[in-house]
């Protein structure tokens, strides 16, 4: 599966949250609630914790859910059966925002970004 | 949600023919980020920096928003056909627009004072019977307006209920329309008459001002918001890090967020957020004040 993002949706990282969330997360404090990045679509203004933050910046339409999910359990320290899990739960809540299309499943080839 | 910067940025590109160096203006817009540039361009001057503008900002890939007069050169400019750059185009109350609009026009803009607010119900009118989608009725623009006026034309709440009134008496069809009203007020008004077509309010949770938006107006001067006309800085003197990160735009901030003291106790508070906190503050001078335009208080005395 290559989640693909809506091209509609812009986005930008809060650089100086960012780095606050990571520095948290290394001393082991919460950093959950942090809003690290944020997106736009249809005047809709959204944000990702750290973790989503570092799915969303790893797909490009390229990288497979294998290969994020390895990467974000490395980041993290994780297992990482859990959290291939976990990255295709937040993947497939984020595609019925339609903020991403999943290729690979069943169904039409060309993504259809669903109006939100 | 907090933000290192603005993530919405509304630029006054030009005013009575002048404008600052818009390209460097346009350069230190871009260097914050922000995902949204609202662009107002007035005249000719404005029109034609929109070239350069466009250059620097694409850079960091907003969507882009022109407000533009319905002028041969403006329809010119858009017909360039920019990438992420989309038109409004400002109509008055003083003359029908409808045969003034380029082929293809998708969106308007009309911004309701207390001086044309009366004048609602005809654009209403004519925008029901034109092709374009969506109208756009942003706040009062205060920066502006006192640099022209010398005062801020607030429509009081009695004149939006009589407009109010008369809105609901229209017998127009709005289906596959939208209205994005900036008020609170108003877009209450217009749910009651349009429920499908003011729809709910998702640009609008409350008062953005000195936190994911920003207002810049013609010299580069920027202020937490266009209706709240308090000078945080220049943007041809420092950067946009800099005066966002300065002490007087984080007390602005703080001030925004705590409620005014007379709406605590309204059961309305809670859809409203306190209104415009930018224009309780022209008005009152203070920010610990209600919207001028709440019908639920009485009005306090104008500038």
């Amino acid at each position: 599966m290559i989640p693909k993002r809506n091209p509609e949706v812009v986005w930008r990282l809060e650089k100086g949250i960012h780095e606050m969330a990571w520095d948290k997360a290394r001393k082991d404090e919460d950093y959950e609630d942090l809003g690290v990045l944020t997106l736009m679509i249809q005047g809709a203004i959204h944000q990702l914790n750290l973790v989503g933050a570092e799915i969303w910046t790893r797909i490009n339409g390229v990288n497979s859910l294998e290969k994020i999910s390895g990467e974000i359990a490395s980041l993290f320290g994780w297992e990482k059966e859990e959290t291939e899990e976990a990255v295709l739960g937040f993947l497939k809540g984020i595609e019925e925002r339609g903020w991403v299309a999943l290729a690979g499943k069943a169904g039409p080839a060309t993504p259809k970004w669903k109006a939100h | 949600m907090e933000y290192s910067l603005p993530i919405r940025v509304r630029w006054d590109v030009d005013f009575q023919g002048r404008s600052g160096r818009a390209k460097r203006i346009a350069r230190q817009i871009r260097e914050a980020s922000p995902l949204h540039v609202e662009l107002r361009i007035e005249g000719e001057k404005g029109i034609s920096e929109i070239p350069a503008i466009f250059t620097e900002l694409h850079k960091c890939n907003p969507r882009i928003e022109v407000t533009a007069p319905l002028s041969p050169e403006a329809v010119a400019a858009a017909r360039r056909g920019y990438p992420m750059m989309d038109f409004l185009w400002e109509v008055s109350a003083r003359e029908s627009f409808r045969r003034l609009l380029p082929s293809g026009a998708d969106a308007i803009s009309f911004v309701p004072g207390e001086e044309n607010l009366a004048y609602l119900p005809d654009v209403l009118e004519e925008f029901a019977d034109s092709e374009t989608r969506t109208l756009h009725l942003p706040n009062i623009n205060a920066v502006r307006a006192l640099a022209l006026k010398g005062h801020v034309p607030i429509p009081r709440p009695d004149r939006l209920r009589e407009a109010g009134h008369r809105i609901s008496a229209l017998r127009i069809r709005l289906e596959g329309k939208k209205l994005v009203a900036h008020d609170y007020f108003l877009w209450r008004i217009l749910r009651g008459a349009f429920p499908d077509e003011a729809a709910e309010r998702v640009e609008f949770s409350g008062c953005q001002a000195a936190s994911a938006l920003a207002h810049v107006d013609w010299e580069g001067n920027v202020y937490p918001c266009d209706s709240l006309p308090i000078r945080l800085g220049n943007l041809q003197e420092a950067t946009f890090e800099k005066i966002w990160n300065a002490p007087a735009r984080s007390r602005i901030h703080e001030a925004i967020r705590s409620v005014p003291a007379s709406c605590e106790p309204c059961e309305q508070r809670e859809g409203c957020l306190s209104g415009c906190r930018g224009l309780a503050y022209y008005v009152s001078g203070t920010m610990d004040a209600p919207d001028p335009c709440c019908p639920e208080k009485p009005a306090p005395a104008s500038k």
